[in-house]
Parts: structure tokens; C-alpha cells; sequence
């Protein structure tokens, strides 16, 4: 048995360690301590009073604050479901299917995840586009022109915009990973169940999903705070959060007070609450999904 | 133990490199060239740096850049550094709030950033009366009396209502119904001067088809500030204006208010607004507007130098006319675009950013501005010098105010308690865009901003206790 080199193993963690410490942990304590002062721009320091809880009271009295927090909510209930459920088909198709353009489709599928969301958020606006845009006019086409509508200025409509384009740019992604997590599965597996007399809808139901059950947690917990981030950047892109708040985020929220308002204090208690959300949420939907082991 | 010595070394020289970066000055900090060329030390300290901060909005960057070579030429040993960006609030931010804020800065307190709003509710600007109450650049009289009057005195300059400046007027120029004079001369449209002339010219217009009455920004709301403000002040006075800017009980939710919002209402309502409005983005609406879609849109006198590239109908020729008024005998106010120039309390070298300042009022900085942004300057003697320069439409845009019954207006909130976490820009007009969809009553949505003013006057009581 050798010797392990803990002096070498220390020094090696040394690095991160320190950029852990200096880029996260300590930005994250002064953002709780921030959290609970009336904190300006520019008073961040000294000026700055100790109000305790009187951010937090005022968020659940903020109408803003309120709506952003249903609207972030909204989108969280219904983006990762319809997300991993066609990451999930798509990647059943291009590993059990016979297509010869697999790996093109593939490559198209994971496109929309390397382009920045910026550039996701100003095309998506272009399709939704009241005079210019693809939908109005696929609906001229199709004879429905009377559902045509202002998609982005519409309060009932705008954030159903950003949770689409939100979900265009995740479905690749995650298909990715279904795709290596369905590699793993034996092929035996399938192939008994195809001898068992089972079509491809059952295969998918009641061997792939079974057998992913475990992945699909993991991506499900990383699509809820993928949501709870990229709709920041999206709203702020496609509706800067309008109309009339209709569209707002909280992280966009928290920016919003944090940035154009300058109260760094209300801000950083959003931020709190908002890391709050995705801690718990996180832990709920692992229990659900059940890492038994 | 050398394995241990290198790997040491290693580990550290990674985490250096990584902290090196936080320590470089990662904005793009364009040195403006000096027309000699060199920037080599002179004797007894006699160099001077001025770092100055300006938004590239409508204008351009043509006239900062002549006015940035012109400072330094008949300044000797003064070298000004410029950064001029279309999002120079997200670059001085961080300077600001880590104590390093530029000397001089050319951002407006309307800008959707919010930072001169933050600057002002921090009380972090410099006390600059002392500029306007001295000489003037050309040494012939007090700078104070060569700026239009009002504009100093006003909340847009000085923001406490104390009569002490801390923002420099920098631009002048009309807001109102922009309009294609061509199209009202071939149509035999006649100009409307009250609402109901507004709506009947909308009955008539619909009538010939093609065309609907009125367009704005949709997703920036904002902009029908130039209409809203002056038709309050129409139908109630200064008085109503003040008492709103105040923040007073009951100064929204009320009658004469309610019947200014009705008409703005009404405009979707009666389907007098270009279907899309709401969904569309500036340059989207006054491109339609340009292509004959809507017969007018509000905004002000840049819009001719913001558009000069956007295809337009034929004969297009710019005009712009008031907003509407209640009653035909109304003072037709027309609110003022007003720019603002400001010098951060802590800035480095305050004395040379006032003698900036004092310079950009000269005639040859004023006609510089006239020649490569096609506007015209605060100042009372700027119009005549822009005269020469500017285009003629733009030119006869400024006659609005030569109009029967007109006065300019200028309309700015009384600065905000530092704990206040309201925008008052946007808890006024974001609920236009419920209004206009018919998601929202006027009544709702004057309610909605006198429960803003009620939790700003709250603010404020917590603040000064």
C-alpha cells in the first residue's frame, strides 16, 4: 500500500477552493447579511441600517414581487413537464428507431442549447411579431386570422411566449442526456420486450421510463432551476417583463429592484427567497422520484 | 518532495492568474485621441485626465467625439478619457458603487437603467449652482442667463426642490404628434386641436381605409408620457402637474384626471389604435408608422435622426403637431425632451469636469450639436445657431412652439425617499397596456398609481423619522 500524498491532494484542492470561497460563499453570506438592511447602490457599506425582517414583510405586500412569484411558479409547473416529456420521445426515437438522419436530427435537436439565449429570446420575438411575425401569419394562411394577436403584448399570452421559447432551447439538452441514459439500458431488455410482443409505445412506457426513472429526477430538479433562471434573460429579452408585469420573473424582479431601483437590500432578500424556492423544491421532487438506493 | 514544491507552484500561479483578472479595468474605455498626438507628461503637473461617461442614445456619437477634440485643443495638457456606449449605465455602475465614478456624466433620468434616479435618491451628485451662477464660457455674462428660462428651477435640475441645481440641462426640443405632413395635405385632413376633432379625424381616416389614428412604443409605455402629462396639464393646470409630482392624495384618482385617462382609453377602445401596437418595440412602431400604418405617433424631434434609414411611405415629410385638449380654448402644452448632464459628488477632478460643462454651453460646442446630431442645446441663443445646420424638417418640428395657445412643460417627479422600492415611471404608465387591451379600467389603473403615491408618502414618513 502506498502512500497517499495528502500534502499534494490539499494543495491541489487549495485553488478551488479558494475561488469557492471568494466567488461564492463569501458573496453569498454578504447577500444574507445585505438581506437584512436597507442596503442602497451606493450605501452598501457603513450608511446602511440593520431592519431586519422588513424586506421580507414588504415582499408579501409588494404586488409586484407577488405577481412576478406566481408568474415564476407558472412557468415552473409547466416548463419541465412538457420539456423532459419530448426530450424523453425525441431521445426514445433517435436510440431505438432505425432513422438514417439520426445524427443529424440529433445535432438540430442540441442546436437551440449552444446559441446564447439572448439570440434565443430576439428570434423568439420575431416569430411572435405582431406585423412581421411567422405565427401571425401562419395564421393568415391557415384562414384564423381572427386568433391573431399582439402574442407579446398580450397579458394573457406573453408569458406562455417566453415558457416556449424556454422550452425549444431545453428540449436538446436534455435529450442528450436521455439519450446516454437509454444507451445504458441493455438491449437485451429491449429485446425481450419485443419478443413479449411490446410496440414501441409500451417500450417507451414500460421499459425506457421505468428504467430511466432515476436520470429523469436529476433532469427534472435541473430543469426546475434552469426554468428559474433562463426565463430571467428571456422576459428581459422578449417583454422586459411587460405587459404590466404579466411576463416578470422573479430573478427578473430581483434585477429590476437591485439594479434600476438601486435597493440592493430588497433585492438581495428576493434573491434569498427565490434560492429558498429552488432548495425546496429541489428536495420535494428528489423525495418523489425516490433515489432508494 | 520537489513533486510537492512544483505542484505548489502550479496551484498558486492558477490561482493568481484567476484574481489578476478581477484587478484589470474590464470596460472599454476609448481614449479620445488628442489632436497633437501625444500624450507625454508635461512639466509641474500640469496633466490633467477627465473621465466622462455618455450615453449613445438618438444622437449619436458624431458630436461628442468633435466636442471631446475641441476641449482638448484649447485646452492645453488636458487629455479626456470617453466612454460612450448605448449601455453606459451598466458600465459605470460598478465603478460607481466601488467609489471610482466617472468625473462627468451624460445620462438622462428618464433612461430605462434607472441610475441617475438612484444617484439622486443617494444624494450623490455634485451641488453644481455654483456653474450657472459664474461666467459663461465666452466670458460676456452669467451661464444662468444664457439657458432658457425655467429649466434650471425646475425638478428636472434641481431635484430636491430647493432651488440648488445638481443636474445640467442639455437638450431641448418639442414632444408631440408626429405626423406625415404630406399625407394630411393630399387627404385634406385638417389638423385636430381637441379630442373630439382626434376622434373624428380617426372616423374620417378609417373611412378611406388603410390607416389607423394613432400607433405608439407598445412595449415601452413610457413614451405616451408625451401625451399624458401635457393633456393633465390641458384640462388642469399647472396645479394638477405639481400636485401629482408631489406624490399628493387624490392628485390621480380624480375627475379631471379620470377624464384624460378616458380619452387615452378610448383610442383602443374604439379601435382608433394600429392593431399589434401593444406587441410591437419602438423602432417597430414608428417603422409601421412611416410606412402610412397610423396617421400619427408620439415622440420627439430625434426621431427624424433615429429613423433616417427606415424605408418610409412616399412624400414623406415630418411634422409634428400638440396632443389634443379638452376644450378648444385649453393651453396646449407640449412637454419638453430635456436632457441632463450631472457631476458625481465623487468624482475625481470636479473643478475640470465643471469647466467641461461650462465649455459645452459655448456657441461652437452648440453648433457642433446642431451640425452632427441635428438638435438643438438648452441654451436661449441655440435654436438661431442651429438654424444653419439642422434639417428642415426638424427646424419646423421647433415651430410647434411659434403655435396659437402652446407653453413647454417640463414634467419631473420630486426626487424619491432612499428606501422607497417604487418606480414611479412604471407604476404610471405600465398599465397602459392592460388599459389597451381592455384588461383594466381607468379607474383601476388610477388607483393603482395613488396606491403607489400612498406608499411613497409612507416611505417617506419612515425615512424622516
Amino acid at each position: 500500500m502506498t502512500k497517499k500524498p495528502k500534502l499534494f491532494i490539499a494543495v491541489c484542492t487549495l485553488p478551488a477552493l479558494l475561488l469557492t470561497i471568494v466567488f461564492m460563499l463569501a458573496p453569498m453570506c454578504n447577500a444574507v447579511y445585505l438581506s437584512f438592511t436597507n442596503s442602497t447602490a451606493l450605501s452598501v457599506g457603513s450608511n446602511s441600517k440593520f431592519v431586519f425582517l422588513d424586506n421580507y414583510k414588504y415582499m408579501f405586500q409588494d404586488k409586484l414581487f407577488i405577481l412576478a412569484l406566481q408568474n415564476t411558479l407558472k412557468l415552473m409547473a409547466v416548463v419541465p413537464v412538457i420539456t423532459l416529456f419530448f426530450s424523453l420521445i425525441f431521445a426514445f426515437i433517435l436510440t431505438q428507431s432505425k432513422l438514417r438522419e439520426k445524427s443529424f436530427y440529433r445535432l438540430i435537436f442540441f442546436f437551440p442549447s449552444i446559441i446564447s439565449l439572448t439570440v434565443v429570446g430576439i428570434v423568439w420575438s420575431f416569430v411572435f411579431n405582431p406585423t412581421k411575425g411567422i405565427l401571425n401569419h401562419l395564421l393568415e394562411i391557415l384562414n384564423l386570422s381572427s386568433l391573431q394577436k399582439a402574442w407579446l403584448g398580450d397579458s394573457k399570452t406573453a408569458l406562455w411566449c417566453i415558457a416556449a421559447a424556454l422550452i425549444w432551447q431545453a428540449i436538446g439538452y436534455y435529450m442528450v442526456m436521455h439519450v446516454a441514459a437509454i444507451d445504458g439500458i441493455s438491449s437485451e431488455v429491449y429485446e425481450a420486450a419485443a419478443i413479449d410482443g411490446a410496440n414501441s409505445v409500451q417500450k417507451f412506457f414500460l421499459v425506457t421510463i421505468p428504467m430511466l426513472k432515476n436520470t429523469i429526477g436529476i433532469t427534472y430538479v435541473l430543469s426546475l432551476s434552469g426554468t428559474i433562471n433562463l426565463s430571467f434573460t428571456l422576459s428581459n429579452v422578449m417583454t422586459a417583463g411587460g405587459p404590466n408585469g404579466a411576463s416578470s420573473v422573479l430573478l427578473q424582479y430581483m434585477y429590476t429592484q437591485g439594479m434600476r431601483n438601486a435597493n440592493y437590500g430588497y433585492a438581495m432578500a428576493i434573491a434569498m427567497f427565490t434560492l429558498a424556492i429552488a432548495v425546496i423544491l429541489a428536495v420535494i421532487s428528489r423525495k418523489i422520484t425516490g433515489n432508494k438506493e | 518532495m520537489k513533486r510537492t514544491v512544483i505542484a505548489l507552484f502550479i496551484a498558486l500561479s492558477l490561482v493568481s492568474v484567476s484574481l489578476l483578472g478581477c484587478g484589470s479595468n474590464g470596460n472599454e474605455t476609448k481614449q479620445a485621441e488628442a489632436s497633437s498626438g501625444e500624450t507625454t507628461v508635461s512639466t509641474g503637473g500640469e496633466q490633467q485626465e477627465l473621465n466622462i461617461a455618455i450615453f449613445q442614445g438618438g444622437y449619436g456619437d458624431a458630436y461628442w467625439e468633435a466636442v471631446v477634440e475641441l476641449f482638448e485643443e484649447t485646452h492645453e495638457g488636458v487629455t479626456v478619457n470617453m466612454t460612450i456606449s448605448p449601455t453606459i449605465a451598466d458600465i459605470i455602475r460598478p465603478q460607481i458603487v466601488a467609489g471610482n465614478p466617472p468625473d462627468f456624466i451624460a445620462l438622462n433620468d428618464t433612461q430605462e437603467d434607472g441610475l441617475i434616479l438612484s444617484l439622486i435618491k443617494d444624494k450623490a451628485l455634485l451641488d453644481i449652482t455654483d456653474i450657472f451662477e459664474g461666467q459663461n464660457d465666452a466670458g460676456n455674462g452669467t451661464l444662468k442667463d444664457d439657458i432658457i428660462d425655467g429649466l434650471l428651477e425646475s425638478a428636472k435640475c434641481a431635484p430636491y426642490g430647493d432651488g440648488v441645481v445638481y443636474l445640467a440641462p442639455f437638450n431641448t426640443g418639442p414632444q408631440g404628434l408626429i405626423y406625415n405632413k404630406t399625407a394630411f395635405t393630399d387627404n385634406n385632413w385638417e389638423l385636430p386641436v381637441t379630442w373630439d376633432d382626434f376622434f373624428t379625424l380617426g372616423d374620417q381616416i378609417a373611412e378611406e381605409g388603410g390607416r389607423s389614428l394613432f400607433t405608439y412604443q407598445g412595449i415601452y409605455p413610457g413614451y405616451l408620457e408625451e401625451m399624458l402629462w401635457p393633456a393633465i396639464a390641458s384640462a388642469g393646470g399647472m396645479e394638477a402637474i405639481e400636485a401629482i409630482c408631489s406624490y399628493e392624495e387624490g392628485s390621480f384618482n380624480n375627475e379631471v384626471v379620470l377624464s384624460v385617462l378616458g380619452q387615452i382609453q378610448k383610442i383602443a377602445a374604439d379601435g382608433y389604435l394600429l392593431p399589434g401596437t401593444v406587441g410591437m418595440n419602438h423602432t417597430e412602431a414608428q417603422s409601421e408608422m412611416l410606412l402610412g400604418k397610423a396617421a400619427f405617433i408620439i415622440n420627439g424631434t430625434w426621431m427624424v435622426n433615429e429613423m433616417a434609414d427606415a424605408p418610409t411611405e412616399d412624400g414623406f415629410e415630418y411634422a409634428m403637431t400638440t396632443v389634443p385638449v379638452i376644450n378648444e380654448d385649453d393651453t396646449r402644452y407640449i412637454l419638453d425632451s430635456m436632457e441632463q448632464f450631472s457631476i458625481p459628488a465623487d468624482a475625481r477632478n470636479p473643478e475640470l469636469a465643471k469647466e467641461f460643462l461650462r465649455f459645452l454651453y459655448s456657441d461652437e460646442s452648440v453648433a457642433l450639436f446642431a451640425e452632427h446630431a441635428g438638435a438643438v442645446y438648452a441654451t436661449k441663443t441655440a435654436r438661431e445657431i442651429a438654424k444653419d445646420y439642422i434639417s428642415e424638417a426638424t427646424y419646423n418640428m421647433y415651430g410647434i412652439y411659434d403655435g396659437e395657445n402652446t407653453a413647454s412643460l417640463i414634467m419631473n417627479f420630486e426626487a424619491l425617499p432612499s428606501n422607497s422600492k417604487i418606480n414611479v415611471s412604471d407604476e404610471v404608465f405600465n398599465p397602459i397596456t392592460s388599459v389597451m387591451n381592455g384588461d383594466m379600467t381607468v379607474e383601476g389603473w388610477a388607483q393603482s398609481v395613488e396606491d403607489a403615491f400612498a406608499q411613497i408618502r409612507a416611505d417617506r414618513e419612515a425615512e424622516s423619522e
